[in-house]
């Protein structure tokens, strides 16, 4: 019993940090799990990736009612994002594991100072119309964040934010809501993957998934009142914890 | 004059009932779990096979959306999506 609602409340912290920031909640679902319920990785991330879905599923809600979501843009990089994801699962035996790391951990570096530093100053929650109109390259790169995505094993929202914020140029508010909702749909094939395979633990998912669904709710919320100066600030810190993680893994592979 | 304008009203309308609905059926189910029933598991699962149709049903309804706005080309590209995610799922589940 103390276990389920430790679950409920796991959930409820991923939905609101998720929602918040336009990620899915991964991130801070799968150490919860882990680390504080003794969970394997092998069980943890089944149970997150449906989470995830189910957070960026009712954190959307609130962006798309306030007109904070681009649904082309949303559309377009969901396809990219999903046939990356596809092809990153199935490269991910050629490539030696500890490259990939340090590449994505100075990708996110990168990323991260970039997203903090942000570009011309726009706090305009609504769509408008400095969206760049030649997407070429962020398709690949959304192609890219979802074969690094699947190839890391991470939900692709660290990176779909700063390619949506900086290089469409969209609001910040508005790329989070874009966001959220390209997590959902790129999530739905990994899940259902994991749940034909019966390989999600349903007495886990669903108190995590009743915490997740009022967490994102209220996340979803908070985020479309957040200023975009904390919401850079969380995120680059969010940004640079993942890449100490990523590197600690490989210099642990190494001693 | 056409509005070329997007209306997501019937995307929010169709989201906010999944969602009470997802409530409705997790509450359940981490009830029943609490009290150890057998049931949980049956309603649980069943509360995950709603989660991924009404996640398609939007994609759909995003499509519908675009048509009715006559961006035809966002029409087909929203059940591409649908297509692309049922191949991946039939391609890693039965023949990886």
């Amino acid at each position: 019993m103390t276990d389920t609602v430790g679950y409920i409340i796991s959930g409820l912290a991923a939905g609101l940090f998720g929602g918040y920031l336009g990620l899915g909640g991964g991130e801070l679902l799968i150490p919860l799990l882990t680390v504080v319920f003794g969970l394997d990785i092998k069980s943890a991330v089944p149970i997150s990736v449906t989470a995830v879905m189910v957070n960026s599923f009712s954190s959307s809600i609130e962006y798309l009612k306030k007109g904070m979501v681009d649904v082309e843009i949303v559309v377009i990089l969901s396809i990219f994002t999903v046939m990356g994801a596809a092809f990153g699962s199935t490269i991910n035996n050629i490539l030696p594991d500890n490259v990939i790391r340090i590449c994505f951990s100075i990708l996110l570096i990168y990323a991260a100072f970039s997203f903090l530093k942000g570009r011309t100053p726009d706090n305009s929650p609504r769509i408008n119309d400095n969206r760049k109109h030649d997407l070429r390259l962020v398709y690949l790169l959304s192609f890219l964040t979802g074969s690094v995505s699947a190839l890391v094993g991470i939900g692709g929202g660290v990176l779909l934010l700063p390619l949506i914020y900086l290089m469409i140029r969209l609001p910040l508010n508005t790329a989070r809501g874009s966001s959220t909702l390209i997590i959902c749909f790129s999530s739905t094939a990994a899940a259902a993957i994991y749940f034909i395979q019966d390989r999600i633990l349903l007495s886990v998912v669903s108190p995590v998934i009743l915490g997740i669904l009022i967490g994102g709710k209220i996340g979803g919320f908070l985020g479309t009142i957040a200023k975009p100066t904390i919401v850079r600030i969380l995120f680059f810190l969010v940004m640079i914890y993942l890449a100490y993680r990523m590197i600690s893994n490989f210099t642990g592979n190494l001693l | 004059m056409k509005e070329r304008y997007f209306r997501s009203k019937y995307i929010t309308r169709l989201q906010q009932a999944s969602w009470y609905l997802f409530l409705l059926c997790f509450a359940l189910a981490t009830l029943l779990y609490f009290f150890e029933n057998k049931t949980a598991e049956l309603v649980s699962y069943w509360g995950i096979v709603l989660i991924l149709l009404s996640t398609t049903i939007v994609i759909a309804t995003i499509g519908e959306q675009f048509r009715k706005t006559r961006l035809f080309r966002f029409w087909l590209l929203c059940y591409m999506l649908i297509v692309i995610l049922l191949a991946v799922i039939i391609a890693k589940v039965y023949f990886s």
